[in-house]
């Protein structure tokens, strides 16, 4: 098989070589050429027609890129056998090697070339991507089209193809020219966020609208501040962090939802955290007040790309003592009625830690929440039998001391 | 004479049909195994030549099971759909063990009276009401009713040796091994050898003219003389058995059940799990317990010794776990594979005819005239009327067990799901369906498309299955460890088995399901839940399939019915002479051996009412130890227990009850602050196991400390509480507990979010998604990536930002290499990072490699329930290298992120905290992630804390975390070389994406703590919201 292939490539080649008028004779066999054209447009009706004598049954053998066939004559007239190409052959551009063969031996052989059908209505396959891309002047979507005859044979090389390009009120065009099958242009991306929409167009064709998003660059420095209701340390009220309108190097708000990271440093040297999402650059950021007094520094971040300057917030205490009740043979302890800053009873809910010692050591620590201001604790005789405790009471920051209570 | 109809089948025949047939309608959807056939059905349905079923597990072979009830079904459902194809074999099945039943007794009793009396108890008979209406087994219905109608045949063949009989015997021995291949071999055993025994006896009595003759030399020259009938019976049925599922037993030789044995309710200790004595023994013997010294009375008789022996065998091996005898006789092999409760089946269903037998004598016999004459005829009809009464109320009870004790979710609606899976390509992928319950399989037979799960465990294949005890995946948490451990791998890695949709009916999963990355797409329209996982390759086109030679297909498909049809031909002369009373059939040889029923034995009167009186005795000692065991104040410790028991189950009332009553707690009040917790605790948790403690004990108080280990979907939690109790008017109060009082500051308030919505597809297509739909993926930098060693096991941990502008889903893949660049393992990352991540969002994550858990059998399994168990995988070599895939796509849901933390300290081995929720949504489970660096603000370690309780919100939440111990942990190669993102190179994209990385941020971002191990920690957290709005 393999002999035969080689044949037929080397006689191919001799074929083209040669003219197509070519007359060969050998023997008794005769044949000649009788087509006299070798260039067809896809979807034309080929015929390749020969004058063959002293050859019953003679073949034509194709090779395509397609693929390869043995036709039969599909007309004969005395010494004239007319060949008709399969439409697949017939469609498909490019070049068609032939080859005539009698019962043994082959006795012509030639080329035709398959040209793309420009006459025909034009059809485009397109790609864009990415879809979405960065505002500035590097990145880009590729737009690649392919334009083919309704074949679907790749137009020539060098066929113009138009691409279209609309940004804000600007529409710009391209003329692009197709090289190996293809047109292809890198549509640059702009410096403000938005949406650029691209078409195509070729031999009157249009294809779809494409659209590539063009989000904004990278978050530059900005600035935060601060709103909260007051300045008490009450454990209740929110203090809400924003930041400024985000923006990038080219003025674009930075896209929706960027995350931003708000850093609390305390007095404490502890490292307390909230979190954000922008909504036109705006991010917002709510924290619970401290229950005791304290100086924050603040600073926030979009993690590896901006960050904003710091503020410091300070935190006044509510109140600077609290009573503190035993009753009961000491075995209750009230503590409040605890009042804030304007002699109110605080909102229910602070905290309240009872530190319970024994001959100087811990044994235990209670903590409740106030109600209406007010915290009691119960030391019930089966739980707390010792003779003596000590005690240290704790809230809103204030911390009070009590030694040795006697119980019986 | 002229033979007439018996009364009693026909009354038996139309009762068993109106009772069964209607019930059945009502029951058999909710049996554990009806579905299953059903399932099996629909593929015969659709192929049923081609035993390969690609919708369970990742394709199973149907031959691991007999075909012909399947391939009934199957056939019927072309008529009237799936489910008249199940009713109407399920009437089928009825018809015949009635039937079964009459014949059987007939041969044993030889008096069509007792046999109608047999037939007519059996309609009603616990044990087949069980198997029916609870198991909805119905090709084990249908083997053993046609193994009792080949019995008279077999007698007939033996003792008559007339051809005709072996026919029509081994026809029916077809039959059976084709609807069920254990009830002929172990059918062999228990009912044909005592049968081949009771012919040798009579055989030997026509010899000698008297049972009492019968010496054991007599039995055996009988035995010797019938030999050649008995071979050809037996290598024939051998043969049969063999043959006509050849397939079958082909199959099980080429796929030998490796797997680890699923436990079985049947092989518990009676004894200790009182629900499975129920449904093992209790149920399938119900009134039979009473009459037991009876039934072996006449089972031991001379004529039916063999039948004794069978039985008391069978009676022994149903008793399961109880005593070690039925391990011990059936090997811990055999014993870990079958399902003991046959046993019970088998030999209740042989006392019938004894029981059949009992019911004449009693009603019309000599027992009724030996009471009447002896305690009166009122005493006859009270007894009378409490062994009716107990016999009726078993079957009532029995078929209503499932009402009282649902043992399956209620019925689900599957249209919808059927739909989903057929809109969008969504059957491109596998699915998995958690609390299901066996309406899994229904759902199977109603969709195309393919489940990782299967119901039919002989048949499971991955070895993420066999290697454990997990009938399902489905039903995983009732598994504990084993079950959730499986369920994990699948949902980590679900990109192996191309599973992509889940479809949850039970809650208890979601945490893990979120945890593990996947998302919540839609609620579909009868309350199931979608979850997906994004990055999931579709299936591909051709799926591996284990061929079998075609002659195997052709036996498969063609046998079992043509044994129907055979069978048919066969016995169909003598159906229709014995039901039409045509011409006169012969008198089978059986019958001669009329028993005598005039004497009732009175030995045996008082040792029956001695044991029914003991039966009585137990049943009422049983009542007994339920009621104490329920009276739970009487100690401080059983109050404790039984507050907790309260609180599991959600029975608040009964838990407002254990509180002291002067404390002023209304139940109104009580709710509300019960209502007001959510969290993993609280919604998603099971109690384990409770330990209570008693401190400072005095006559009325006492302090109590309540050790308790809760199951969840993420881990086992183990919680301390502290209760004071005290004690008024004899019983014991729990003093309530503090509660929180903390009040939010706003009322109303309001907060703006940014929200996503993606289209998916915008254009109607049934094509695949246009490429201009698909949307880019997002665009992810890894920070940092190293491979760590910590106690011998080997992880990746590192740092990951979003650098899109879109939020995103991300799916981390990482695979160890050695030095010889062979791979070792390769695994997901699972809880150890935040699986959304918004604009600029950075996570850390860790990824450990998980083996499959106890691959080599040969380890024991642990006991206790620990859904985090983890397995390290076995790497054959050290891991020097390591690549690490990550890959973006668009996320829209499970962003919130309106968590701050709003207070810390430190301690040497701890830090406490509170977590403040700022926004308006509750986050259900919170989940700290804690990230350890070195003094030189190098990562070096990540681990997570699930926080026990909810934030509500405008909420605070304390939360404490104690250090991991990081001394063993060792940095072997810290490296962004073989990093990918989206499948490009990371460093081209960190270059291109954000070219001037403010490398300080990280710096200044860290906490510094004192500890001994690390210098710094990061903490960042993920929420869980269980029921976003």
């Amino acid at each position: 098989m393999k002999k035969f292939q080689l044949l037929i490539l080397l006689l191919g080649l001799a074929g083209s070589i040669c003219s197509f008028a070519y007359i060969q004779e050998l023997d008794n066999f005769q044949a000649e050429e009788l087509t006299e054209k070798s260039t067809f447009q896809a979807g034309e009706n080929i015929q390749l027609s020969f004058k063959i004598t002293g050859v019953e049954q003679p073949k034509l053998y194709l090779h395509h890129s397609y693929g390869s066939t043995l036709l039969n004559e599909s007309k004969k007239d005395n010494d004239r056998f007319i060949f008709q190409l399969p439409e697949i052959f017939s469609k498909k551009t490019g070049e068609l090697t032939w080859l005539l063969l009698g019962e043994e031996e082959h006795l012509l052989s030639g080329t035709i070339t398959i040209i793309p059908a420009t006459t025909t209505k034009t059809q485009l396959e397109t790609y864009l991507g990415p879809r979405s891309i960065v505002a500035g002047y590097e990145d880009f979507s590729m737009l690649v089209v392919s334009p083919t005859d309704s074949y679907d044979n790749p137009l020539p090389d060098s066929t113009e193809v138009f691409i279209f390009k609309q940004y804000k009120n600007r529409i710009s065009e391209f003329k692009v020219a197709m090289n190996n099958m293809m047109a292809w242009r890198n549509m640059m991306s702009e410096p403000k966020a938005g949406i650029m929409q691209i078409s195509s167009q070729v031999n009157g064709t249009s294809s779809k609208e494409f659209t590539s998003n063009i989000y904004p660059s990278n978050a530059t420095n900005f600035l935060i501040s601060w709103d909260r209701n007051h300045e008490y340390a009450d454990g209740n009220q929110l203090t809400e962090f924003s930041t400024s309108v985000i923006k990038d190097e080219f003025e674009n708000i930075i896209a929706d939802g960027t995350m931003v990271e708000f850093l609390i440093h305390t007095e404490e040297n502890h490292l307390l955290k909230t979190y954000a999402s922008t909504i036109n650059g705006i991010a917002k950021a709510k924290m619970l007040h401290p229950d005791s007094p304290q100086t924050w520094n603040v600073k926030a971040y979009i993690p590896g790309v901006a960050e904003s300057n710091t503020i410091e917030l300070t935190y006044q205490p509510i109140l600077e003592d609290f009573p503190v009740k035993f009753s009961a043979g000491n075995r209750k302890i009230t503590v409040g009625p605890l009042v804030s800053f304007m002699e109110q009873l605080i909102p229910d809910g602070a905290q309240v830690k009872l530190l319970i010692y024994n001959e100087g050591e811990l044994i235990e620590t209670k903590q409740k929440t106030s109600s209406n201001g007010k915290v009691a604790f119960l030391l019930g005789k089966e739980f707390y039998p010792e003779k003596r405790y000590s005690f240290q009471v704790k809230a809103l920051g204030v911390t009070k001391e009590f030694r040795e209570r006697k119980y019986e | 004479m002229k033979e007439k109809t018996n009364k009693y089948l026909i009354v038996a025949l139309i009762i068993g049909l109106v009772f069964h047939g209607s019930a059945v309608f009502f029951t058999i959807e909710n049996t554990y195994d009806a579905l299953i056939h059903l399932f099996f059905a629909e593929h015969y349905a659709n192929s049923w030549f081609e035993p390969w079923n690609y919708k369970w597990y990742t394709g199973f072979t149907v031959m691991g099971y007999p075909p012909l009830v399947h391939q009934a079904i199957g056939l019927l459902s072309l008529i009237g759909g799936l489910k008249f194809g199940m009713f109407t074999v399920a009437i089928i099945a009825v018809i015949l063990f009635i039937t079964g039943v009459y014949r059987f007794s007939l041969l044993i009793t030889a008096s069509r009276k007792a046999a109608g009396y047999a037939a007519l108890l059996a309609v009603f008979s616990s044990t087949f009401v069980e198997t029916l209406h609870i198991f909805g087994q119905l090709p084990s219905i249908i083997g053993i009713s046609i193994l009792m109608h080949s019995l008279p045949e077999i007698y007939l063949w033996i003792k008559t040796g007339r051809y005709k009989y072996l026919w029509r015997a081994l026809s029916l021995i077809a039959v059976t091994v084709t609807s069920h291949h254990v009830t002929p071999i172990f059918g062999m055993v228990f009912f044909i050898f005592p049968l081949i025994g009771m012919v040798i006896m009579d055989y030997s009595k026509e010899q000698v003219g008297s049972f009492k003759k019968i010496k054991f030399r007599l039995f055996l020259t009988s035995f010797f003389k019938l030999f050649k009938r008995i071979i050809l019976f037996g290598g024939g049925s051998l043969f049969i058995i063999v043959f006509c599922i050849l397939p079958y037993w082909i199959n099980s030789k080429k796929n030998p059940i490796t797997q680890v044995p699923i436990p079985h309710g049947s092989r518990d200790n009676f004894l200790e799990v009182t629900s499975s004595g129920l449904v093992f023994f209790l149920i399938p013997w119900g009134i039979l317990l009473f009459l037991l010294p009876y039934i072996f009375y006449r089972y031991y008789a001379k004529r039916y010794l063999c039948f004794g022996l069978s039985i008391t065998l069978l009676t022994v091996l149903g008793t399961g776990g109880t005593t070690p005898i039925p391990k011990m006789m059936l090997g811990e092999t055999a014993f870990n594979i079958l399902t003991l409760d046959r046993f019970t089946l088998w030999a209740s269903i042989m006392s019938l005819p004894i029981f059949g037998e009992f019911a004449y004598r009693f009603a019309e016999g000599d027992l009724r005239d030996y009471i009447q004459e002896k305690y009166g005829a009122i005493y006859h009809r009270v007894l009378g009327a409490f062994l009716v009464g107990m016999f009726l109320l078993m079957t009532v009870f029995t078929i209503t067990i499932s009402y009282f004790r649902p043992m399956q979710p209620q019925k689900i609606k599957m249209l919808p799901i059927v739909n989903f899976l057929n809109q969008d390509q969504h059957d491109h992928w596998r699915f998995l369906t958690l609390g299901f319950g066996d309406q899994m399989a229904w759902l199977s037979a109603q969709t195309g498309a393919l489940t990782v799960d299967g119901n039919y465990h002989s048949a499971r294949r991955l070895p993420e299955l066999t290697t454990r005890a997990v009938e399902r995946l489905e039903n995983s948490k009732f598994r504990g460890v084993e079950g959730i451990g499986s369920l994990q791998q699948f949902l980590t890695v679900p990109e192996k088995y191309n599973l992509k949709y889940i479809f949850s009916n039970d809650k208890f999963y979601d945490p893990l399901l979120y945890f593990c990355g996947w998302q919540r797409l839609q609620q579909l329209e009868n309350g199931i839940m979608v979850w997906e996982k994004l990055n999931v390759p579709p299936l591909s086109k051709i799926l591996p399939k284990e061929d079998v030679p075609i002659f195997l297909k052709l036996m498969w498909g063609i046998i079992p019915m043509l044994t129907v049809i055979l069978a048919f031909i066969i016995n169909m002369q003598v159906i229709w002479y014995q039901t039409l009373k045509i011409k006169k059939v012969e008198r089978p040889d059986f019958l001669k051996f009329e028993n005598n029923y005039n004497h009732f034995n009175r030995k045996l009167f008082k040792p029956n009412h001695l044991w029914a009186l003991l039966m009585l005795g137990v049943v009422f000692y049983g009542v007994y130890l339920f009621y104490v065991k329920n009276t739970t104040q009487l100690t401080g410790k059983n109050v404790v227990e039984a507050y907790y028991d309260a609180l599991d189950f959600k029975e608040f009332e009964r838990a407002h009850s254990y509180l002291d009553p002067d404390a002023d707690i209304t139940i109104a009040q009580y709710m509300l602050e019960v209502s007001v917790t959510d969290g993993i605790l609280s919604s998603y948790a099971k109690l384990n196991s409770i330990e209570v403690e008693l401190l400072n004990k005095t006559k009325n108080h006492a302090k109590a400390i309540a050790k308790t280990t809760w199951v969840t979907p993420l881990e086992r939690i183990d919680k301390t509480y502290y209760h004071e109790l005290v004690k008024k008017q004899g019983k014991w109060y729990l003093e309530p507990n503090d509660f929180d009082l903390d009040i939010p500051p706003d009322q109303l308030f309001s907060d703006n979010m940014t929200q996503f919505y993606n289209h998916g597809r915008r254009r109607v297509t049934t094509q695949q998604t246009h490429h201009e739909d698909v949307l880019k993926q997002p665009v992810l930098e890894i920070l940092s990536a190293k491979l760590v060693c910590n106690n011998s096991q080997y992880s990746i941990i590192g740092e990951l930002q979003n650098v899109d502008n879109v939020p995103s889903d991300v799916v981390l893949k990482a695979t160890l290499y050695n030095d010889d660049n062979e791979e070792l393992a390769n695994y997901n990352a699972k809880y150890m990072m935040k699986h959304k991540l918004m604009p600029k969002e950075v996570t850390s994550f860790r990824i450990d490699f998980e083996g499959i858990a106890w691959m080599d059998t040969a380890t024991t399994i642990p006991e206790t329930f620990n859904p985090d168990e983890f397995t390290p995988v076995e790497l054959d070599d050290i891991p020097t290298k390591f690549n690490l895939q990550s890959a973006g796509n668009v996320a829209t849901s499970d962003l919130y992120k309106q968590v701050s933390l709003s207070a810390i300290e430190m301690h040497e081995n701890s830090m406490e905290g509170t977590l403040f929720n700022y926004g308006i949504q509750e986050v259900t489970i919170p989940q700290l992630l804690v990230s350890y660096y070195d003094k030189d603000k190098k990562l070096i370690w990540v681990a997570s804390q699930f926080m026990r309780e909810g934030v509500r919100i405008q909420r605070k939440q304390y939360f404490a975390y104690e250090w991991e111990n990081l001394i063993d942990v060792e940095v072997l190669n810290s490296s962004l070389e073989n990093c990918y993102v989206n499948g490009l190179p990371n460093e081209s994209i960190a270059k291109k994406v954000i070219p001037n990385r403010k490398e300080s941020h990280h710096q200044e971002n860290l906490q510094a703590v004192k500890a001994k191990d690390f210098s710094y920690i990061k903490v960042e957290l993920n929420s869980y919201i269980g029921n976003p709005h």
